[in-house]
């Protein structure tokens, strides 16, 4: 092993790669960074089982071609804190075949190598492409999305902790519940080659979002094989395990018949849901709505033996057809709310324990909001 | 459930309400001869600390509760200013306490220093609470005030009409006229915001919200109104409250023989779920935490515990929790097992609860008292009832930590 290579290419794929190492102290062998060196190319792997991203960047081959296996964590260090130059040099040193010298101008390491062998197979690109997706809009479809579920610590329940992905009818559906309330995002794709359903956890939807937020393209191709899905864009490829448990049947949860329209700027409502959520009872955090047949405003409240009450009236851009008392969990509103763009959302009900649904509505629908919606159970309060 | 609770619901009852005059104040002036007479305030002393207790030395000086200590020492200089002795305060509660468990079988502890209890039945309710309250001064040394009425919430603004040291029966017959001149803020749930909105009505005694039509307080105050209508009428059949803090409930059963077989465990782990996510929904009850407890042949018994993030009821929940615990966290191979536990903590009512999204799932829909088979049970399926003869204690236990 003896090459040179660019150091902002090189500090890229390691930064890239790091989003997979592996923490777990059980299999050392995780922690390590692949580099495996084909004539002028690097590729670079790394992986925790669940997930894995590969990568690969050009090089000047002065040596054979042979792969190492370095301690990611050393590398992603070194390579937040190389000294000004434009170059790096990595060699075996002659004397110890178990160290690699890096050098980049005045700073040289010696890092020990790992044991090749013991390095897992990574899969590769399997040769069947299901279909094509930008990238900017499945980034947005994961940031609406995947904060409606679960973390891996918080149930037994896998398919809570997953964002499910839905390719078919020319759209990507992306899907997250926590039982309570789901978050729906439904996307045109670039190309659809095979229709499916595939089921990834959150957490490494998540890191996968931020490796394509550092790669230089602007569609990303999606391949599967069993038990796997292949992102790959601008020569990156990142592999996410599937979850291997059944979605729950989301379709069916979505309400069809509610027709009383609340409809809000979502400004207003949703600072004052973060008002009114502060004196929620700690055990439902919820919050009351009341809106009447006479009135264009819903009043808002929320009462705790603790913390006091609070109430506030919210202008409706019109006033609604029936009147309805209903409470949800402040919580699960205003992460809906956040994380839209649009200037109204519309909030359809049907009766007090009946789910609730929300959309952007109005004449300012904004394209980020574009096929967004979410359902949330409400909060039965006593009597 | 205690008997009779239906017929005190519909018929007269006689429901009393005990509340110790100032307490923490007064255990102090009991304890202290010097601060007797004197303004004694206990609370907080740091810079942001509150007020827990004023005697009515220092009520006269306008120090109330829940006031900032350093506005209490502006308004008293010379106030006595002391830290809670909670130990001490909760030995006299629970002297209290005993005391009405000698009279009625349903106490309702409120607090520290306030409790509810039944005399339904009772020949003569107006002169057992004139008994306690004698009894609680020449125990405990201290006095209080006792409200007797034919439901709750009379029987609180009863207690608090002859603050301290007072005894007041509210009957039947005068519950208007001792009602009306009251202000609405005597009202159990009416706070500053809806006593400012009453205001802004007109109303601000007891009478003005009794004529007020019901169809306006329902349009300003929702649910809320409806209770408010009844409540300036002195209507109030809330049921007393006797275990409100219930913290867990669980069921366990130990095997005449050791249990080797995984099969066998399930299967136990399954029955004992149902049969706790049972007796939740029978107490209206919902869990945040879903314990496995497992004793070993040696004796060794080990607690896994995992929590959720809303309160449940549901078989199904519990059961998944519990078995997958006993998979994953449970080392129960070769070592076989003597006893196994399912159990659920962090009890809530359940009358506050967040609606799941796929109901069968959790079978939320499931009302047990109507139902009392699991209906997710398959037919043919025996229940933990008629395998008894396989166990040795079938009985599962309950307990609560309070």
């Amino acid at each position: 092993m003896d090459f040179v290579s660019m150091k902002n290419e090189l500090v890229f794929g390691v930064k890239l790669a790091s989003y997979a190492l592996g923490t777990r102290s059980s299999m050392p062998i995780l922690s390590g960074l692949k580099m495996e060196i084909t004539g002028d190319r690097l590729r670079l792997y790394a992986t925790d089982l669940e997930r894995a991203v590969r990568c690969e960047i050009p090089i000047e081959n002065k040596g054979e071609d042979e792969s190492v296996v370095l301690n990611g964590a050393i590398l992603s260090q070194i390579a937040n804190h190389l000294p000004e130059d434009d170059r790096i040099t990595m060699k075996r040193a002659d004397d110890d075949g178990t160290i690699v010298k890096l050098r980049c101008g005045e700073a040289l390491f010696d890092l020990p190598t790992l044991p090749v062998e013991d390095y897992p197979e990574i899969a590769p690109l399997p040769e069947k492409r299901i279909g094509k997706v930008a990238v900017e809009k499945f980034h947005r479809g994961l940031e609406q999305t995947a904060f409606a579920s679960l973390k891996a610590n918080e149930t037994t329940r896998l398919s809570l902790t997953g964002v499910d992905i839905v390719i078919g009818g020319g759209e990507m559906k992306m899907v997250a519940t926590n039982g309570y309330r789901l978050a729906m995002k439904t996307l045109s794709m670039d190309e659809i080659l095979e229709e499916g359903e595939f089921l990834i956890e959150a957490g490494v939807l998540s890191d996968l979002d931020r490796v394509l937020s550092q790669v230089n393209a602007s569609t990303v191709d999606i391949y599967r094989n069993d038990g796997q899905v292949f992102f790959s864009a601008g020569g990156v490829t990142f592999v996410a395990k599937t979850i291997a448990e059944e979605f729950p049947d989301f379709d069916r949860v979505i309400p069809t018949g509610n027709t009383i329209n609340l409809t809000f700027s979502r400004q207003a409502l949703l600072s004052s849901l973060q008002r009114i959520e502060i004196t929620a009872a700690e055990e439902s955090g919820a919050v009351t709505f009341r809106v009447n047949t006479e009135e264009s405003a819903a009043r808002i409240n929320s009462s705790s033996k603790e913390k006091g009450e609070a109430e506030e009236r919210v202008r409706l851009t019109k006033v609604p057809s029936e009147e309805i008392e209903i409470s949800f969990k402040a919580e699960y509103l205003i992460d809906a709310m956040k994380r839209m763009d649009s200037e109204q959302i519309v909030l359809w009900l049907a009766s007090p324990e009946k789910a609730g649904l929300i959309e952007p509505t109005g004449d300012g629908i904004s394209p980020q909001d574009e096929g967004f919606l979410y359902v949330c159970m409400p909060v039965r309060l006593g009597g | 459930m205690n008997e009779g609770r239906e017929g005190q619901i519909t018929g007269e009852r006689a429901i009393a309400h005990l509340d110790m005059d100032a307490f923490f104040a007064a255990v102090e002036q009991l304890d202290e001869p010097r601060y007797r007479g004197k303004p004694v305030i206990v609370g907080g002393l740091g810079p942001r600390g509150v007020v827990s207790t004023a005697s009515y030395e220092a009520r006269r000086f306008g120090v109330g509760s829940a006031m900032p200590t350093a506005r209490a020492r502006k308004l008293c200089p010379q106030g006595i200013f002391l830290t809670p002795r909670f130990p001490r305060y909760v030995e006299i509660s629970k002297h209290v306490r005993e005391i009405l468990h000698q009279y009625s079988s349903v106490v309702e502890k409120v607090s520290i220093d306030e409790a509810f209890f039944d005399l339904t039945g009772e020949a003569h309710p107006e002169e057992t609470v004139a008994m306690i309250k004698e009894r609680v001064k020449r125990e405990t040394g201290l006095t209080c005030s006792v409200g007797l009425a034919p439901n709750r919430f009379l029987a609180k603004v009863a207690s608090e009409l002859e603050k301290p040291d007072g005894l007041v029966i509210i009957d039947q017959e005068h519950v208007q006229q001792i009602l009306d001149p009251l202000p609405v803020r005597m009202i159990w749930g009416v706070g500053r915001v809806t006593e400012r909105r009453l205001r802004s009505l007109g109303i601000s005694l007891i009478s003005e919200l009794r004529r007020a039509p019901l169809s306006q307080l329902v349009r300003e105050f929702g649910s809320m109104g409806r209770v408010l209508h009844r409540l300036a009428r002195g209507k109030d059949d809330t049921p007393l409250n006797r275990k409100s803090k219930s913290s867990s409930l669980s069921r366990e059963v130990t095997f005449s023989q050791d249990v080797y077989s995984t099969a066998r465990m399930e299967e136990v782990v399954r029955d004992l779920a149902r049969s706790v996510a049972a007796q939740l929904r029978r107490g209206g009850l919902v869990g945040k935490t879903v314990r496995l407890k497992i004793r070993y042949p040696d004796f060794e018994t080990i607690t896994r515990q995992a929590s959720l993030i809303t309160g449940t009821d549901s078989t199904r929940i519990i059961e998944g929790m519990a078995l997958d615990m006993l998979h994953r966290r449970v080392n129960i191979g070769e070592r076989g097992v003597r006893l196994i536990g399912v159990g659920v903590g962090r009890l809530s009512r359940t009358s506050v609860r967040q609606l799941p999204l796929f109901p069968d799932d959790s079978d939320d829909t499931c009302d047990a008292d109507r139902l009392p088979a699991d209906p997710a049970l398959p037919s043919g399926h025996t229940s933990l009832a008629s395998r008894k003869d396989q166990i040795e204690r079938g009985r599962g236990a309950l307990y609560s930590s309070l």
